[in-house]
């Protein structure tokens, strides 16, 4: 079992050097699924044996997390003059911008909306996340979102030094996530929520200011 | 018509006084009395600090990670600056139906594994951080006393780095406190922060 523990992990690490190597998407000739049904089988317990099958979940675990983080798209780590860029953006898009962190119940309970509207594939909407976890937990914002399976783009904010950028997203911010920035560049029109989203707030902000 | 327009100015009036007087503090503004449980059972008041020069009130709570980052800063404080005549009082506001690491129990069981030597409060009603406008936690108000009255004298965070207090160059509460007990006025009265909104009940 650990020999095939190993090798499933030896496996992987070689994948990803090879897609590395040959800069493309190892996925793309294996999907998840193919080397979820894979590890199930390498990763069968033998029979009669406690110790393999008290082994057996986390080592499984852990490959599966390899395999989804691996998959997923990951953050990027940004200091504010791209987020400034971002809100003066001479864009076509109306920019619905989210402030919200992994430790925030109520950011984390909203994401799915934002999701959603990412989603819709609308060409005149732009989605981005600016996620505010300390830059030392980049690892767990990683994590989070490959286990969410999100598809939008997620940027993590590295200001620490608060009270030098907070006015500059909105004067009326108090500081508390969830927050929600909209802004149509074509118009000027923007709006501010610094409260959680409720189902149908983003479409009317969105409606608000085209 | 004339009559008409009388009412309807009136009523202007009216609404633009009601919105007035739902406002949270303001910096100047004197600070009505409040009574709280703290963790010992025990009620306390702000009126109970008359004695001194001023109290840090500090809306906290137990689960918002940015609380925790400054929790040691907290009772850093209280260690400095409550023999000097301004001690921290601690509230927190969290609706334990949603936050349930915040119920009195887990707030109790804080104070005391953290050796807190001031009092944390249970805001149940939510009513002090509506009245203080406090919107997150960790949220802080210093309040002078200016004769009978407690005046605030400083909204905001507590320093300029959360994540790791040594790196802090701004220390907005030292700054304020220290300023208040040399008679100064306070340099930066107002600061903002990220932090956990505050978990308000569903109404």
């Amino acid at each position: 079992m650990w020999i095939s523990a190993i090798f499933c992990g030896n496996l992987f690490v070689s994948f990803l050097l090879i897609s590395k190597y040959l800069n493309s998407n190892v996925f793309l000739y294996f999907p998840p699924k193919i080397l979820h049904g894979f590890l199930v089988t390498f990763l069968q317990p033998l029979p009669g044996n406690p110790v393999h099958n008290n082994m057996r979940k986390p080592v499984f675990l852990l490959c599966l997390l390899l395999a989804s983080a691996a998959s997923a798209q990951q953050a990027n780590v940004i200091k504010f003059d791209k987020l400034q860029a971002l809100i003066d953006a001479k864009s076509d898009q109306v920019q619905v911008i989210n402030f919200w962190a992994t430790w925030c119940a109520p950011c984390v309970k909203e994401l799915p909306l934002l999701e959603k509207l990412n989603a819709t594939n609308d060409p005149t909407v732009k989605v981005t996340l600016i996620n505010l976890d300390f830059a030392d937990k980049l690892d767990k914002v990683n994590a989070f979102i490959a286990r969410k399976n999100m598809k939008t783009d997620v940027l993590l904010l590295d200001e620490i030094d608060y009270n030098t950028w907070i006015d500059k997203v909105d004067k009326s911010w108090g500081g508390a996530i969830p927050a929600t920035l909209i802004i149509n560049p074509k118009n000027g029109r923007r709006k501010f929520l610094d409260k959680e989203l409720q189902e149908g707030d983003l479409e009317k902000l969105i409606a608000e200011v085209k | 018509m004339k009559t008409k327009m009388k009412l309807w100015v009136m009523l202007l009036c009216a609404s633009v006084l009601f919105a007035g007087s739902t406002t949270s503090y303001q910096l100047g503004d004197s600070v009505s009395d409040f009574k709280l449980k703290n963790v010992d059972g025990k009620m306390v008041s702000l009126s109970d600090y008359k004695s001194g020069k001023g109290v840090i009130v500090i809306f906290d709570c137990n689960t918002c990670p940015y609380s925790r980052a400054y929790n040691d800063r907290i009772i850093g404080l209280n260690k400095k600056y409550a023999t000097q005549g301004f001690p921290v009082v601690a509230i927190n506001p969290n609706d334990p139906a949603q936050s349930p690491g915040d119920s009195f129990e887990e707030m109790a069981a804080v104070a005391k594994r953290k050796h807190y030597d001031f009092p944390y409060l249970e805001d149940a009603s939510q009513e002090v951080a509506r009245a203080f406008g406090a919107s997150n936690t960790p949220h802080v108000f210093v309040l002078k006393k200016d004769g009978t009255d407690f005046k605030v004298a400083y909204i905001g965070t507590i320093d300029n780095n959360t994540r790791d207090a040594s790196a802090a160059d701004k220390k907005y509460v030292e700054d304020a406190v220290n300023a208040l007990l040399e008679n100064k006025p306070v340099a930066t009265p107002k600061t903002k922060a990220i932090g956990c909104g505050i978990r308000w009940k569903n109404s």
